[in-house]
């Protein structure tokens, strides 16, 4: 338990450099997160626009791809 | 080499051979660097433990200075030889710049509390890389304030490359004016001045911070692509579809 108190107290400094790494590891954290769901959301809304475009081109399809993201469309 | 890699569809290739060994390196260069940085290297002997933060501070000041120079290099090439690539990639990088700069900002004012005594003085190297800061959130203001995506893109990289002269002044700030912020240590000429006890976490730190990058970047160019074939899709449907050819809207 000692040695855990010394780690975490770090000669007095233990209040700066913890909350430093925790910044850092939330940032990073962030990067990867908001990276992945940026992603998905295009590969998404363009999975729904492909498919829409090949039921509309398909003999008696209606659905206009417009329609087929909801207003989910992501910015170019 | 540059030409190369401009067209997109190679660029995804080679980006997703060279992912996974992105992630290797980033989990290996920051598990490493950590276990150097908080357990095997030394205390200063006049900083004491204040000094770990300098193993997330240094690399992500040099991430926060690289990623805002390769954005001023795509852009160039995007405006000089209209690689739309160029765009995208300044695009995907600059939120990640963005968080290397917001990373060393932090870092900087928890340090800088330990070693001046002050969270914040207006010197010449905190206030360029403030400057840093607020060119990235211009950058990408400016990118996404025009209906028409190329408009924006184009006016982002004009601040992108006008920006870059900040770059120089950042790197020579500490020289050229009196700044409470310490010369540099590493990246001089005459080699490092730091002890190799703590050249080597720093040294992982920043590989693993850069690997890491590239790896969003990957993911992240891929997101923007996939965004510019959404665009173009909706585009296509809003004019009708009167004579159009899918597959080549869908080219970026």
């Amino acid at each position: 338990m000692d040695t855990i108190g010394n780690a975490l107290y770090l000669g007095g400094y233990g209040i700066y450099v913890w909350p430093a790494f925790a910044t850092a590891a939330a940032v990073l954290c962030w990067m990867a997160v908001s990276t992945v769901a940026r992603l998905r959301g295009a590969e998404r809304s363009l999975d729904r626009l492909r498919r829409a475009r090949a039921k509309a081109a398909a003999p008696g399809g209606e659905a206009a791809p417009a329609e087929a993201l909801n207003g989910q469309g992501t910015d170019p | 080499m540059i030409h190369f890699l401009a067209n997109p569809a190679r660029f995804m290739r080679i980006g997703a051979r060279v992912l996974p060994w992105c992630w290797a390196v980033a989990a290996l260069g920051m598990g490493a660097g950590l276990w150097f940085a908080l357990v095997s290297s030394p205390a200063d002997y006049q900083q004491g433990d204040s000094v770990r933060i300098m193993y997330i501070h240094v690399p992500s000041a040099w991430m926060a200075l690289a990623v805002y120079s390769l954005i001023a290099l795509v852009s160039a090439m995007a405006l000089v030889w209209k690689h739309p690539l160029g765009y995208l990639i300044g695009r995907a990088a600059a939120p990640l710049g963005t968080g290397f700069t917001v990373i060393c900002l932090v870092t900087g004012a928890l340090w800088g509390q330990t070693s001046w005594g002050t969270w914040w003085v207006w010197d010449a190297r905190l206030t360029s890389v403030l400057i840093l800061f607020f060119l990235y959130l211009g950058y990408m203001a400016l990118a996404s304030a025009f209906d028409d995506p190329d408009r924006g893109n184009r006016a982002a990289a004009l601040l992108a490359i006008v920006g870059f002269v900040n770059i120089p002044i950042i790197k020579f700030s500490v020289d050229w004016w009196s700044t409470l912020h310490q010369p540099a240590s590493v990246l001089r000429s005459g080699g490092p001045a730091i002890h190799p006890s703590m050249l080597t976490p720093l040294v992982l730190m920043a590989v693993g911070f850069a690997a890491y990058f590239l790896a969003l970047l990957v993911l992240r160019v891929r997101a923007e692509i996939a965004g510019r074939k959404v665009a173009a899709l909706m585009m296509a449907s809003a004019m009708g579809g009167a004579g159009s050819n899918p597959a080549r809207r869908e080219r970026i």
